[in-house]
């Protein structure tokens, strides 16, 4: 009796808490059910690829050039001696050809393939299966690599938010100590989301220095996020943003909308994630690549390094073409899945059922 | 003309605002396309077939978004005093970048690496000891603008098979696309190089000279270049022409659906030139050019790490090509067999084309901002646009129960003085005009009913009543709807549910004020008595708070309803009038008479008779359902028997029919679909019927940017109908306002500009038609009193001027028009729209 006389819209909190919790759920089960599908795609292709069975011919050996190789080094020796001994250009360039047109003659080596063959789907199936399968490889490097894609998407829907509630923050009428603090964490702001995030992409040991790695956390991480200016990007559109619906949303509570400004800059965030997501996804492998170059690490090699290493070392074009698409399926699953956690994430954050 | 304004036109005809950067791009990839072409027939190359197809990319890219540019350039709108955005300035900081770097690679190897772009083939033996750095930067770029041209091809792919309307074949190549670009570079280069890798590798070793006396002999098979330079660019403008692909086809959904897409297609134009010109060149230009530079910068930094990343781990003899990434490779190893320090110039090298590559994406993030609103020293102003002097600041607004009205003509500045004075208050509520502009698209119904709890301690339980008040059923059930994103309401819901909000929020505050800018413009007659209403509860004759009521509105029953006259209250009310420049204050003491220190302006004494003679029209009205019907000879049935709106079948009556010469009043309550029917008639395209249509929100139905003279269409024969366009537009059409933007128009002027467009049309391209019918969706909601009456009048004229003419007319206040209509003794008819039947 009591029940039909509450008020309809005294359960409100109750039944927002619940939505969100249930957005949540349902966007988890989602992205788990997307994960499933890809390794499952990544299984299917390595089935494939094992059940062709190529008979490799043996292989030309690469000192066959050796000869051209050792010409051309005395060639360039000597043109290096010369510009040492001072001798003018013209004249080396003269010995150089005259040296070059005597080259020994050579030609391209006739590589031949074996026959291909298919194997029966069990001998594929156990290929695939085994402990230390292509298949496994290439999942391990996809497994290895996803935290970091995910940690990094992550620390860019977070840096948006903040940017986010930071330039809401800034926009709110306040007095002049409240108003200067404001700016000043605005600043920071600025600094700590947009500027700072950069550096690593400015140093080119990053990039060119082998002994130098990012580790495996938060470091790591962080370089993932910011890899092309997404976390950068995405934190300053909501900073720079007029903001005019959080600025509404603040006037309509009557305090100022926080939650509300982080929320829909966070929801911003995911359309300038979107085409990134594959260029984060090989920020990420890359990061597993620095990190097997680590002597100092215990771990192993990352899956993806080792099999990017196997495929470039395999002996014949055919099993490194083989090696290679195993090497992008991996990558596709963990564009896929990175891609599918954008959606999701957006799809936990806002509404966008619309009613048919 | 004088040469500095000639300078200035080809200028921005070569350059076009909002896409200046990538008319720089374009001109580049066909400079670079031919020059490679040439260049072919000339030098040695190993790989003609990849050399040729990377030239015919390069250049077919260029040529494409040339010839966009081209087509479009030609009808720009003036933007008077229109200065750089800080994306063009951020990106003219990259190129600056990437030009200080060519010097300085210049000045420390010789060599000019844009040149090297150029160049490509057998390296002459005298080059042999030429630092790699110009030719790994000249790759770098040539990859970037590959990239770029890859995505603008199939951008014109796209166009191709939409204008041939081969949608199934759209679809296939879309999801090929979709997968060749979700496929990561990384994997593709390893691919190609996987496949090139002993072939190269020997001949560069046999043949020519890509051989360095440094990391175990490196192979810098340049022979491999070509290959490697077409796979890069072809792999990551596949990514890029992914996100592209998608874009399109949301601008396509989105453009398709708009009521300019309908209007162009009555015109005439065909489909894939509207998508063209309106969606993509006037409304989205800046988000493609946005798309493409992102994407060429986010290219670079892919190749970089790429490269880097397969060169750490690849075996001797495995080919790179020219790219940064080789720096890894190439820089040799020391006397102790370490890795050699990386050369301080590769150093420079990377910092500077790594961030301009940040500065271009960053410079994407911008968004484009209109003119900033200021209200200082009495000067209202946009920009540097002065709106209005004499304008009082927010701080003496006079608090309930008077009411500050701000009334002027449309266009005088009255929503851009309310936002100005919202931003000067701290505690004030602005209720703007477009809903959207106040509600996010992705909340719902019970996130907005959270806020109203914020805003009261009963908040949800104030919002639920006043929507009860304002008989909205709908909306109350969606208080509790989750899901259901407050986008997918109508535009009338939107707005009561903002206004309601509103209201909820300034109950629970006696210091809040209220500004409130045409908040009844999109509800019918019934749902404005009952918001008026609500409003007038926030007016009694006692109030003890600070906060104050600003009222704008050209609706005569808020005028009537709220201005000055409310029976038991002998409060005084204000009233601002913008007109010429100037404001003008009033008090309007009870009973309604205007006092003021200075004389009214005529402008105010015209918009009040007008006001009064719409009422009286209003009283003077049979109200709808007591007309006589005619006899349906000779009429036309435009609608189908059944027609869906909002996804409901509704069944169309017989005798919804049109006679020559008649006035069809269509009305129905807020979001019951009376746009939608409208559209339905506008769709049918009888050939004996020339249809022109006036739609209803012209601020989001027509781009902002497109000229006045594209939205008259009538570039041809403007001169012998000067007259008639001054009668409909109000005023004369010279040729200052036929070269402005509509942007740059209030929503009045931008409604009268479409109307006499309309009828110019009708006039000019269907002399001979069976019935010239035009269709108004609210053509009088955003202009003011005086200009309502003068279109109207002009509407009835033209009716009664020659037969074969009709007109259906959608409003809001039915009595009104029907009224006017049948006083000056017009025919009329009304439609109406009522639980799923039309």
């Amino acid at each position: 009796m009591e029940a039909t006389l509450r008020p309809p819209t005294d359960d409100l909190e109750a039944l927002a808490r619940a939505a969100a919790a249930a957005r949540i759920a349902a966007a988890a089960l989602r992205w788990l059910a997307a994960c499933a599908v890809g390794f499952a795609a990544l299984l299917l292709l390595a089935l494939v690829l094992a059940s062709v069975e190529r008979e490799t011919a043996e292989e030309p050996s690469e000192t066959s050039a050796s000869a051209y190789l050792d010409f051309v080094l005395a060639v360039l020796r000597e043109l290096a001696l010369r510009s040492l001994r001072g001798e003018a250009s013209a004249d080396a360039s003269r010995a150089l050809a005259t040296a070059w047109s005597r080259r020994p003659d050579w030609r391209l080596p006739d590589v031949q393939g074996g026959p291909l063959r298919l194997a029966s789907v069990r001998d594929a199936w156990a290929a695939v299966v085994s402990d230390r399968s292509r298949f496994h490889t290439a999942a391990r490097g996809a497994a290895d690599a996803l935290p970091f894609l995910l940690a990094g998407l992550a620390l860019v829907f977070c840096g948006a938010a903040i940017a986010g509630a930071l330039a809401h923050m800034v926009r709110i009428p306040a007095g002049a100590r409240w108003g200067g603090l404001a700016r000043a964490a605005f600043a920071a702001g600025v600094y700590g989301l947009v500027l700072h995030p950069l550096w690593p992409l400015l140093d080119p040991a990053v990039f060119y220095d082998r002994t130098r790695t990012l580790g495996s956390g938060a470091s790591a991480a962080f370089f993932v996020a910011a890899f092309a200016g997404t976390l950068s990007g995405a934190a300053a559109r909501a900073l720079l943003a007029p903001a005019v619906h959080a600025q509404q949303l603040g006037a309509l509570r009557g305090r100022p909308a926080l939650v509300g400004a982080a929320r829909i800059a966070a929801l911003d965030a995911a359309e300038w994630l979107v085409p990134l997501a594959p260029a984060l996804a090989a920020a990420a492998l890359f990061v597993c690549a620095k990190a097997d170059q680590d002597r100092s690490a215990d771990a192993g090699a990352s899956g993806l390094g080792a099999l990017v290493r196997a495929a470039m070392r395999e002996p014949s074009v055919a099993e490194r073409v083989s090696s290679c698409a195993l090497v992008g399926g991996a990558l596709v699953v963990l564009c896929f899945v990175g891609h599918r956690f954008v959606i999701e994430t957006r799809e936990a954050l806002g509404t966008s059922r619309v009613e048919p | 003309m004088r040469a500095p304004v000639r300078l200035r036109l080809v200028w921005s005809r070569s350059f076009p605002s909002g896409f200046r950067v990538m008319s720089g791009v374009a001109g580049l990839l066909l400079a670079l396309g031919a020059a490679q072409i040439c260049a072919l027939a000339v030098r040695d190359e190993p790989h003609p077939i990849a050399a040729s197809a990377l030239a015919l990319l390069l250049g077919g890219g260029g040529a494409t978004l040339a010839a966009f540019i081209r087509r479009n350039v030609a009808t720009l709108a003036q933007e008077p005093g229109r200065r750089s955005s800080p994306p063009d300035i951020l990106a003219a900081a990259a190129l600056a970048l990437v030009a200080a770097e060519a010097l300085y690679v210049l000045s420390s190897t010789g060599t000019f690496f844009p040149l090297r772009m150029l160049w490509r083939g057998a390296v002459p033996a005298e080059r042999l000891l030429e630092s790699p750095l110009p030719m790994m930067l000249a790759g770098t770029c040539l990859v970037a603008l590959g990239a770029a041209a890859t995505a603008a091809l199939l951008g014109a792919l796209w166009l191709l098979l939409y204008a041939r309307g081969l949608h199934r074949q759209a679809r296939t190549i879309g999801t090929v696309v979709a997968f060749g670009g979700a496929v990561p570079y990384v994997a593709v280069a390893l691919v190609v190089r996987a496949l090139l890798c002993q072939p190269v590798a020997f001949r560069a070793a046999g043949h020519y000279l890509a051989l360095r006396p440094d990391e175990q002999l490196a192979y810098r098979s340049l022979f491999g270049m070509a290959p490697g330079l077409l796979a890069a660019s072809l792999a990551l403008g596949f990514g890029l022409g992914r996100g592209l692909w998608s874009w399109l086809d949301q601008v396509r959904a989105a453009e398709e659906s708009s009521d300019s897409f309908l209007v162009a297609r009555l015109r005439g134009q065909r489909a894939w030139e509207i998508l063209l010109r309106q969606g993509v060149w006037l409304r989205r230009r800046r988000d493609l050019g946005a798309l493409f530079l992102g994407g060429m910068a986010a290219a670079t930094l892919i190749d970089i790490l790429s490269n880097t990343l397969i060169d750490s781990f690849r075996p001797p003899g495995f080919p790179p090509y020219p790219s940064l990434g080789a720096a890894l490779f190439l820089r040799g190893i020391s006397d102790g067999g370490v890795p050699a320090p990386l050369d301080p110039a590769w150093g420079t090298a990377h910092v500077a084309i790594v961030l301009a590559s940040l500065i271009l994406l960053l410079a994407q993030t911008f968004p484009r901002r209109s003119g900033r609103i200021a209200l200082r020293e009495g000067a209202l102003s946009v920009g540097s646009n002065v709106l209005a002097r004499a304008v009082p600041t927010a701080h003496g607004l006079s608090p309930r129960p008077s009411v500050q009205w701000v009334l002027g003509s449309s266009g005088s500045g009255k929503s851009t003085l309310l936002h100005a004075w919202a931003g000067q208050l701290r505690n004030a509520v602005l209720v703007p005009q477009d809903p959207d502009d106040a509600l996010p698209g992705c909340l719902s119904g019970l996130d907005l009913a959270r806020i109203a709890g914020d805003a009261h301690p009963r908040g949800e339980r104030v919002l639920w009543d006043l929507l009860g008040r304002v008989d909205d059923d709908r909306i109350r059930r969606r208080l509790f709807d989750p899901f259901t994103p407050v986008s997918a309401y109508s535009r009338g819901e939107r707005q009561r549910l903002l206004l309601c909000l509103a209201l909820t929020r300034v109950r629970g505050d006696p210091g809040c004020t209220l500004l409130l800018d045409e908040p009844t413009s999109a509800q019918d007659a019934a749902r404005t008595h009952a918001l008026l209403d609500c409003v007038r509860d926030l007016l009694p004759a006692q109030f003890a708070g600070s906060g104050s009521l600003v009222f704008t509105s050209h609706d005569p029953e808020s005028i009537e309803a709220l201005l000055g006259d409310r029976a038991p209250q002998a409060v005084t009310d204000h009233v601002l009038w913008l007109e010429e420049l100037r404001a003008h204050a009033f008090s309007v003491p009870a009973p309604r008479q205007l006092e003021g220190a200075t004389a009214q302006p005529r402008g105010l004494q015209v918009y009040l008779a007008a006001t009064a003679e719409l009422l009286d029209a209003r009283c003077s009205a049979t109200p709808p359902g007591e007309s006589t019907d005619r006899p349906a000879t000779d009429a036309i049935r435009l609608l189908r028997p059944r027609v869906s709106i909002g996804g409901r079948d509704h069944a169309i009556s017989p005798e919804a029919r049109i006679r020559d010469g008649e006035l069809v009043v269509l009305y129905g309550p807020s979001g019951s679909g009376k746009s939608t029917l409208l559209r339905a008639m506008a769709d049918r395209r009888l050939a004996s019927v020339a249809v022109g249509y006036v739609t209803q929100d012209l601020g989001r139905a027509f781009p902002g940017e497109m000229p006045v003279r594209e939205v008259l269409d009538t570039s041809r024969r403007l001169h012998s109908h000067r007259e008639l366009l001054r009668h409909w537009f109000g005023r004369g059409l010279d040729e200052p306002v036929l070269a402005r933007s509509m942007d740059a128009l209030s929503e009045g002027e931008r409604q009268r500009v479409l109307l006499a467009g309309e009828v110019l049309r009708l006039e000019q391209a269907a002399p001979h038609a069976r019935l010239r019918l035009l269709l108004l969706d609210e053509p009088f909601g955003s202009v003011d009193p005086p200009a309502h009456l003068r279109l109207m009048q002009s509407l009835l004229a033209w009716l009664r001027d020659s037969s074969r003419r009709a007109a259906v007319l959608v409003s809001h206040s039915p009595l009104v028009d029907l009224g006017l209509a049948e006083a000056s003794g017009v025919p009329t008819t009304e439609w109406t729209i009522d639980g799923g039947r039309a």
